[in-house]
């Protein structure tokens, strides 16, 4: 947040207003701004911050939820760093997923998006039918389908057969391919970034191009120039969100390949999910999760932080 | 801001009315008592279960008999909330590998007052079957329907080949028939590396797997380590990354299934879930146990029991409706045997005729094995969800050749001992 | 001319591709339970049956996916009606106002997303079971209208790229922070709305974890958690069935797309607002 510069004259502006009335107080954005976020602050404090401190507090207890929990210091932590082969199992699994799925995704995402924003009457219906598959989220049905698709008879390889290449990969059986899988799937399902993208394209003001095109501007110049900046407060966004969204995956794998073969596909947070429910483990899951937390948050802080060098703000 | 104002007012009413529909519970049923009855299943059993228990809270109007059900993952997780929370549903639907878990922390209702004043009538079910759902001699959980494991073969493929599947195979017979089988029909052979097996070698020689990962035994891994990759080796054998992309977990995918392997490794319960999948006539044969086996490993086990939750305060009603589960054989006519044999010998006579081929297999099948069978381990140690999970990943690094066989026994054995150290 | 042919067959053969998978699972549902796991390559049903959708719709236990349906709409539609509403009003304060820990508060709504669900379950349910709220639908609908992380988040991006001159021009003609809000702001940010809304449905629509804690009546059980049940790893599935009501959910979340997607057509491109 790029507060930190206005603080200085916020402040003496409150002080030189001591003498407003409640009606030009409540009009500041010191007070105004409260009043909005109110509602957020509000919903925090009641359903979110007591369940985040307890999962917080159980990081550093053995808890099984059955019995209270017991306090053990760091032993969670130094447990997860030092002797759990399959914590860095899946640590790695999800890292190489967020590495190769979030910037396919994103790209994908753009490009079709870029398609699709022209003004045609076929539009709406591509649209559509590019969003579809995100439609279907990760039920169980598209986990058989998946599974179904990349079997050794399945079409996938049938397709590859159909154009010469004798394959008879058993996609999900084999370390090395049974994780792309699980990226080609979120690749798959790029309509939501490709949503929002779009809704980010129709935000650019048309005069921005009937400028360009008086000026003679190519369409790569307009690109260039105008919509790739002008998108990039979206572009931002998506990366953000993405980047959550890919350390918090979990359904994928957890229907899907349930870690097969060798743990390789195994995600982050479906071992956080079996220590802390299949293994009665609460207190280590909670610890993993935690851990997650440094880890995405670092990654966050840190686009943060580089937003003012590439992202272009209006206001 | 008219169309606003209006949004809020629709939500409004609507907020009003979900309101509504989640405190009109209690209210209408004056005197009379609610027990809450939980489960997890299908379609079929939610239906069957479900009949049964509107024909109780007919002939007992009284009682109020409120259900829920859920998929098994979900169903666990809910139970633990719930549990945290304090208040577990008055019945529960309890599994052998969770009964240890919910137990020591006190949260199971002890039935064996109920069993010793007649509440719940146990005079024709076997003493064993008691002892299934005991902790330390008291009765926390009364079985629902008998199981034991099973290998499920297709007689078709079997016959094909010219051979023919004894009641109960040795290892190298099973090792044999395996190489016969591919080389007369090239179908593949499964050899199952999961903690059932463990189970089922160590008891071959009279010991217990836990009892042996516990003291960091290495005796009965070894063998098992050695066995899973005698069998990998074999040509006869479905390659690793094919199991592993079919997947034997889960009774749709089973290798079996399509007709890549001639057999498959379940429990008797399943039986009927792998020949509707399957869509063609199986058959069943006991646990192969190697060849010097000094005891019968054979066993029967409970496929699941109901439970009643310590905090229930209606204990006495809930075990009357568990009696009435247990020996009605009106109300086993509506479950026809879908949770497993009827554990009351009287109710699974009279069942007996009712059931389909599949079921009377079944039937046949424990009855054979009852016939045999030695008294099952104890209850499972909490570790054993973790433990289960290491095995299923130690066993596909020998099939992938990545630990030899001492390799795996010695890293497998190391890891349990400490996670059940740590419990 | 050549151009709009090329760019339409492209995008038409790429979508084609695109969309098997999910053609393979509608065409799925009206097949043999067996042949859905067995004949993978195979596209369309040996027969074509409609068996699934009568034993599918029959639901569990006498409750039928009528009830499970009305459920869903329910919990989504006011939990995104909520979300959507309370996201706006929250983003406009961070994107617009400076304010003290503002910060701190924008921090605690990235933390909160990122902390999965399944590891604040158990405290959230014992809070809830204290409130009294454990089986109705309150504990899923309410924390709704307090504001999303991500709604709001995305709120943000868009209004900070509407031009500040605009507020400007409205705080020189008399108008209040609260009157910015509804009157300059909200028109022009339709497009991050509509987003909201139609991921805020969808996501409503397929959570099942919420539900599966916090609902203790079968009559209440949304058709996300309905589906998982046709699933039952010892006792067997019926795939058929859980493909047919699977195709059948979809069908309110792509309505809602389409009478929402148009929306998305006009942003401010075509509210005429020059910059």
């Amino acid at each position: 947040m790029s507060d930190k510069k206005k603080k200085g004259p916020q402040r003496t502006v409150i002080l030189r207003k001591r003498e407003m009335t409640l009606a030009q107080k409540m009009n500041t954005q010191a007070v105004a701004g409260y009043v909005f976020v109110a509602l957020f602050i509000i919903g925090f404090l009641s359903f979110m911050i007591i369940p985040m401190a307890m999962s917080f507090g159980f990081a550093f207890t053995r808890y099984n939820i059955l019995s209270a929990p017991r306090f053990i210091g760091l032993e969670n932590f130094k447990e997860m760093f030092t002797n759990d082969p399959v914590f860095w199992q899946s640590f790695k699994a999800t890292m190489y997923y967020v590495v190769f799925s979030v910037p396919m995704r994103l790209i994908m995402a753009l490009v079709i998006a870029l398609l699709l924003v022209r003004k045609s009457k076929a539009s709406g219906v591509y649209r559509a039918l590019f969003y579809l598959p995100s439609i279907v989220g990760s039920s169980v049905a598209v986990a058989i389908l998946w599974r179904r698709m990349f079997a050794s008879d399945g079409v996938i390889n049938s397709m590859l057969q159909a154009v010469g290449i004798n394959c008879e990969i058993a996609w999900l059986g084999r370390t090395d391919t049974a994780i792309w899988t699980l990226i080609i799937l979120a690749v798959w399902q790029f309509g939501s970034s490709m949503l929002i993208f779009l809704a980010g394209l129709k935000q650019i003001p048309v005069s921005l191009y009937e400028v360009a095109d008086v000026e003679g501007a190519n369409p790569f110049t307009r690109f260039f120039k105008i919509t790739l900046p002008m998108l990039t407060p979206t572009i931002f966004f998506n990366l953000i969100n993405q980047l959550i969204n890919g350390f918090m995956a979990f359904t994928q794998s957890y229907i899907i390949t349930q870690g097969r073969p060798r743990n390789s596909t195994l995600f982050y947070t479906v071992y956080m999910y079996q220590n802390s429910f299949t293994y009665n483990k609460m207190g280590y899951g909670c610890a993993m999760a935690w851990f997650m937390i440094v880890i995405v948050g670092a990654l966050t802080l840190i686009l943060f932080k580089s937003q003012n060098k590439w992202v272009y703000y209006e206001s | 801001m008219k169309k606003f104002i209006a949004i809020i007012l629709i939500v409004a009413i609507a907020v009003g009315t979900v309101f509504a529909g989640g405190s009109k519970e209690e209210a209408a049923d004056d005197g009379k008592i609610t027990l809450n009855l939980y489960w997890w299943g299908n379609q079929i059993r939610n239906d069957v279960t479900q009949k049964a228990v509107e024909l109780y809270m007919e002939q007992n109007p009284n009682i109020v008999i409120r259900t829920e059900f859920a998929d098994w993952s979900g169903y666990w997780d809910r139970l633990s909330a719930t549990a945290a929370g304090g208040n577990m549903p008055d019945i529960v639907q309890m599994d052998y590998s969770y009964l240890n878990q919910y137990q020591q922390n006190g949260l199971l209702a002890d039935l064996t007052p109920f069993i010793e004043d007649g509440t719940i009538d146990v005079t024709n079910v076997p003493e064993s079957i008691i002892a299934s759902g005991s902790v330390d001699g008291r009765c926390y959980a009364l079985s629902l329907g008998s199981n034991a494991p099973v290998m499920v073969y297709d007689p078709a493929i079997t016959e094909a080949a010219g051979v023919t599947i004894p009641d109960q195979l040795t290892f190298d017979q099973l090792y044999e028939i395996g190489e016969t089988i591919y080389e007369k029909t090239g179908v593949r052979t499964y050899f199952d590396g999961g903690i059932n097996m463990m189970q089922i070698l160590a008891r071959s020689y009279g010991s217990h797997i836990f009892d042996e990962l516990a003291a960091g035994d290495e005796t009965t891994m070894l063998k098992h380590w050695t066995n899973v990759k005698r069998f990998n080796d074999s040509e006869a054998s479905i390659s690793p990354d094919l199991l592993s992309e079919k997947n034997p977990d889960i009774v749709e995918t089973k290798p079996i299934v399509d007709g890549t392997t001639w057999n498959d490794f379940s429990y008797s319960n399943q039986f009927i879930a792998i020949v509707n999948a399957a869509g063609r006539p199986l058959a069943m044969s006991m646990y192969p146990m190697p060849d010097d086996a000094v005891e019968q490993p054979m066993f029967l086990k409970p496929s699941q029991f109901f439970s009643i939750a310590e905090t229930s305060a209606h204990k006495e009603e809930a075990a009357k409706f568990l009696d009435w589960f247990t020996n009605s054989v009106e109300c086993n006519e509506i479950l026809m045997a879908e949770r497993g044999i009827p554990i009351s010998t009287a109710v699974a006579e009279a069942i007996m005729p009712l059931v389909d081929e599949n079921t009377q297999a079944i039937f046949e099948y424990i009855d054979a094995v009852g016939a045999i069978a030695t008294p099952i381990d104890a209850p499972d140690p909490a570790g054993k969800g973790e433990i289960e999970a290491i095995g299923k990943t130690t066993a596909e690094d020998v099939r992938y050749n990545t630990y030899t066989p001492e390799e795996a026994t010695a890293d497998y054995v190391s890891r349990a001992h400490s996670i059940l150290q740590s419990q | 001319m050549i151009n709009t042919v090329i760019y339409h067959i492209v995008t038409a053969v790429f979508a084609l591709v695109m969309l098997y998978p999910l053609i393979w699972m509608v065409l799925g549902s009206f097949k043999d339970s067996n042949q859905i796991l067995r004949d993978a390559a195979s596209l369309f049903p040996d027969t074509f049956i409609l068996d699934n959708y009568a034993t599918g719709w029959r639901g569990f236990a006498g409750f039928t996916f009528g009830t499970f349906f009305k459920n869903s709409f329910i919990i989504a539609g006011i939990s995104t009606i909520g979300a959507v509403i309370s996201s706006a009003i929250v983003a406009y304060g961070f994107a617009r106002c400076e304010f003290r820990l503002k910060g701190f508060w924008f921090g605690c709504m990235l933390v909160a997303m990122m902390l999965p669900f399944q590891m604040i379950m158990i405290p959230q349910y014992i809070l809830f079971n204290k409130m009294g709220l454990v089986g109705s639908f309150l504990p899923i609908i309410l924390p709704q209208w307090f504001g999303q992380g991500f709604f709001i988040f995305l709120n943000v991006q868009f209004i900070k790229g509407i031009p500040i001159e605009l507020d400007d021009a409205a705080t020189i003609d008399g108008c209040s922070i609260y009157g910015i809000f509804p009157r300059i702001i909200l028109p022009l940010i339709k497009p991050s709305l509509v987003t909201s809304a139609i991921f805020s449905f969808m996501w409503r629509w397929d959570d099942f974890m919420a539900p599966l804690i916090y609902l203790n009546n079968p009559a209440t059980y949304p058709v996300s958690y309905a589906l998982k049940m046709f699933s039952d790893p010892t006792a067997g599935s019926d795939w058929g069935a859980m493909f047919a009501m699977a195709t059948l959910s979809l069908i309110p979340i792509f309505i809602i797309f389409l009478t929402m997607q148009k929306y998305l057509v006009e942003g401010i491109a075509s509210t005429g607002i020059k910059g």
